[in-house]
């Protein structure tokens, strides 16, 4: 199966998010803080992680989880993870 | 005991319990209300990914399968826990984590997780490996003692 474009691992994250946060898809870019913008609590976090792993077919650290801060790092993080095990 | 040795008894039971008691309070307090610090460690046992059968898990938790069954079964019914057969031995059952169950473990792990980046805060690399050595001491000779008290039991 082909490796998922950048903007398809975007449009995965932000309806993800959006689900999470009640923020529409179109109210979500790669800039803001899934915490301090988007107000995902730690639960939400691991949701968005969960669901994540599920679809990407990987499995993602708490310690992992914890360190992306911003939507962009969170598609550069699932990028970065399918490229190393493609 | 003298005072020093008073001292550090009282330490060390009032950490034990108060880390039992915050943690069943910060589940009840949470998004997994029903479930007790027991269950929350039957979660552990059973892992985040791996389906295990029932014996390994009842062997990493050191319980009988007996018990864990009757764990695993409450578990279940409240949406924690997947039981499924063995694809290549359909008389061998696994148990593996719901998303509810993952949820719930990745929550828990998060309070440890604070719990230890707190103990190892104050301290430079020497502390920490002093306190790493002396609770290492503590764990062997508590486990050296429940091992004797279950021969005796046996």
């Amino acid at each position: 199966m082909p490796e998922p474009t950048r903007t398809e691992v975007l449009k995965e994250i932000t309806s993800t998010i959006s689900r999470l946060s009640n923020v529409p898809e179109a109210g979500i870019n790669e800039t803001q803080l899934l915490i301090a913008d988007l107000k995902l609590d730690s639960l939400a976090i691991y949701e968005l992680v969960v669901d994540l792993e599920e679809r990407f077919g990987m499995q993602i650290s708490n310690e992992d989880a914890e360190g992306l801060e911003t939507v962009g790092e969170a598609v550069d993080y699932i990028q970065r993870r399918l490229s190393e095990a493609g | 005991m003298n005072d020093q040795e008073s001292h550090i008894n009282d330490l060390l039971l009032e950490i034990f319990e108060n880390i039992l008691v915050t943690e069943q309070k910060a589940l009840r307090r949470g998004s997994f209300s029903d479930l007790s610090i027991a269950e929350m460690h039957t979660l552990e046992g059973i892992g985040l990914y791996d389906a295990h059968t029932m014996s390994e898990t009842a062997a990493r938790l050191e319980i009988t399968t007996g018990t864990l069954t009757v764990a695993v079964d409450k578990l279940v019914k409240k949406g924690y826990v997947d039981r499924l057969r063995d694809e290549a031995d359909r008389r061998i059952v696994r148990v593996k984590l719901t998303r509810k169950g993952k949820l719930a473990y990745r929550l828990h792990m998060k309070f440890h997780t604070l719990l230890v980046e707190r103990l190892l805060l104050p301290l430079d690399e020497q502390g920490r490996a002093t306190l790493i050595r002396t609770l290492e001491t503590i764990d062997s000779f508590v486990r050296e003692q429940y091992r004797r008290y279950n021969l005796t039991e046996d």
